[in-house]
């Protein structure tokens, strides 16, 4: 499986960003997204082509609002298997694609439900630290 | 005269629309703050406008922890000034309290992150310091159950101001 060498992760909103930055929390792993087999989901979008900024930025929830209404962080791919390599993760993070029928860019970063609280944290701060560029959402 | 100038207490208006009082380091020059004065009003600032979010945490037990290490992180800074450290780079100090209902106390620039996670577990409760892979990619982390917190916490801000 091939994939590109940026993804996508949507900012909700402001509360999400501090000082220019995006905060660590965007990272956070919840368990409610976790999976039979283990791996606990954390939606991104691939950024395929041109086009996949602009769709994210226009994805709607079901009752019509904007869906991250602070913009959306661009993470390059290299800092995510950098991050992978560490003895720390042990081979327990991990991405890959999930494409949906309204989203054909949609995928998951993943992390093994095993990882301590304090670890995840620790994963969420840098995969925020890599953070290379926040595209802020239009001006509706 | 000089002994006037030197004595004398003045007052300038800081972010967030509050006057702090200073005492100029230096009388020549006039009257004028030493920039060095400046970093510490900043990041202490941040650490008091943060303490809102820590009172508004549900669980208090949680508030209590985060309040003490809020502290430490301030008596910490005033250490380092003292040692005469240049504090200049020090990035200001934010609270979280996400939705999983544990506190996040932690400083970033743009080359680092230290951060203390305080959960309802304490056993699970720690630090973390990450840094930017031209920065070496450092990632250590470690539980705060059972360790020296005025140490580590001093520990982690030099290494903050040494890659920030």
């Amino acid at each position: 499986m091939s994939y590109p060498e940026k993804c996508l992760r949507g900012i909700i909103n402001e509360s999400f960003l501090e000082d220019g930055k995006v905060t660590s929390p965007l990272f956070y792993f919840d368990n409610k997204h976790r999976r039979p087999d283990g791996w606990i989901e954390l939606s991104i979008n691939w950024h395929d082509d041109d086009n996949a900024i602009d769709s994210t930025l226009k994805q709607r929830r079901e009752s019509g609002e904007l869906k991250f209404k602070a913009g959306v962080a661009i993470l390059p791919r290299k800092g995510l298997d950098e991050i992978k390599m560490w003895d720390s993760i042990g081979g327990r993070l991990a991405y890959e694609r999930q494409p949906l029928s309204e989203n054909k860019y949609h995928g998951n970063i993943l992390l093994n439900h095993e990882v301590s609280p304090r670890i995840a944290k620790m994963i969420a701060a840098s995969i925020a630290l890599t953070t290379s560029q926040i595209i802020p959402q239009y001006n509706e | 005269m000089n002994t006037a100038i030197t004595q004398a207490i003045g007052t300038r208006p800081v972010s967030p629309c509050r006057e702090v009082r200073y005492s100029p380091a230096n009388e020549t020059f006039g009257g004028t703050l030493n920039e060095r004065f400046a970093p510490i009003l900043s990041a202490i600032d941040s650490a008091n406008s943060s303490r809102s979010i820590i009172r508004n945490a549900i669980d208090p037990k949680l508030a209590s922890r985060a309040e003490n290490i809020l502290q430490t992180i301030e008596q910490s800074i005033l250490i380092l000034k003292n040692a005469k450290r240049d504090l200049r780079n020090l990035p200001p100090v934010h609270v979280y309290n996400p939705d999983d209902g544990s506190i996040l106390i932690e400083l970033a620039s743009q080359n680092v992150r230290a951060g203390f996670t305080i959960e309802s577990v304490p056993e699970e409760s720690g630090w973390y310091f990450v840094t930017m892979t031209a920065h070496g990619q450092i990632g250590a982390s470690e539980n705060l159950q059972d360790t020296n917190l005025e140490k580590i916490v001093i520990y982690i801000l030099s290494l903050t101001l040494a890659y920030s």
